[in-house]
């Protein structure tokens, strides 16, 4: 699929610091737009009139947790396909083998670097767009 | 693209700025969660709580460039996981390493906000 290009960014992050500098990095850096959601409940209820082009979400939130966020998600039409990131800590090779198990396209890794973010962001969506 | 890179790094820098001005606050927060779990009788929320504030303390910490205390939280996290998990009250032993890293973490938090920006 060429020239499909990543605009839209569903951003699921229960804690504001790490909220402030993602935002930082994917829309003053990477220039996409971002719905920042700070639940799990606030993603499903938002995300699909958002039209999101990738779902990125943190694994440990309070009360749904990432993986439980994304399988709801997953179960709206419009959000089925879409790619899924979680950005996570815990990336032991079992963990990250059932995160994408579970329907992520790939994982990363926190503490990130927010200079590089947009770039890790959109190489796994290009790597995403290649594979189908 | 020079002048947005100098944008970029004060912005860093501004949200640096303001992350270790709140420092100290987040660890009077994590001492005041130690109290509420363990100081009286034994209160599971609090510790669920306190479990998920030194998660977010170890997360945001090393994302914000203090590796050391994003570690430093991190163990603490570590020691309160088993039990927060299972809502059981932790053995005298786990509450005075807490107590201990808490101590180590209030030295590591004077330490970043004395140092030059």
């Amino acid at each position: 699929m060429p020239g499909q290009v990543l605009q839209r960014i569903l951003y699921v992050e229960d804690e504001p610091d790490i909220q402030a500098v993602v935002r930082l990095a994917l829309e003053n850096i990477g220039g996409y737009t971002l719905e920042i959601c700070s639940s799990g409940q606030e993603a499903i209820a938002r995300g699909e009139a958002f039209k999101p082009d990738m779902l990125l979400l943190d694994v440990m939130m309070p009360g749904l947790d990432g993986p439980t966020t994304l399988k709801e998600l997953r179960k709206k039409p419009s959000l089925a396909d879409k790619p899924a990131v979680f950005m996570t800590a815990k990336v032991q090779p079992q963990e990250v083998a059932h995160y994408k198990e579970i329907g992520a396209v790939d994982v990363i890794v926190k503490p990130f670097d927010p200079t590089t973010l947009s770039d890790d962001v959109n190489r796994i969506y290009q790597k995403w767009l290649e594979s189908r | 693209m020079a002048a947005d890179k100098v944008t970029l790094d004060e912005q860093l820098a501004e949200l640096r700025r303001t992350y270790v001005a709140q420092l100290p606050a987040k660890v009077k927060e994590l001492r005041a969660a130690h109290a509420a779990a363990f100081d009286a009788d034994f209160d599971q929320d609090a510790q669920f709580k306190y479990y998920r504030l030194a998660h977010s303390l170890a997360g945001s910490g090393a994302i914000y460039g203090f590796q050391v205390i994003g570690d430093k939280a991190r163990q603490l996290e570590q020691l309160l996981k088993p039990h927060a998990e299972l809502a059981e009250s932790p053995p005298a032993t786990v509450v005075r390493a807490a107590v201990a890293h808490l101590d180590d973490l209030e030295v590591l938090v004077r330490e970043s906000c004395s140092a030059p920006a």
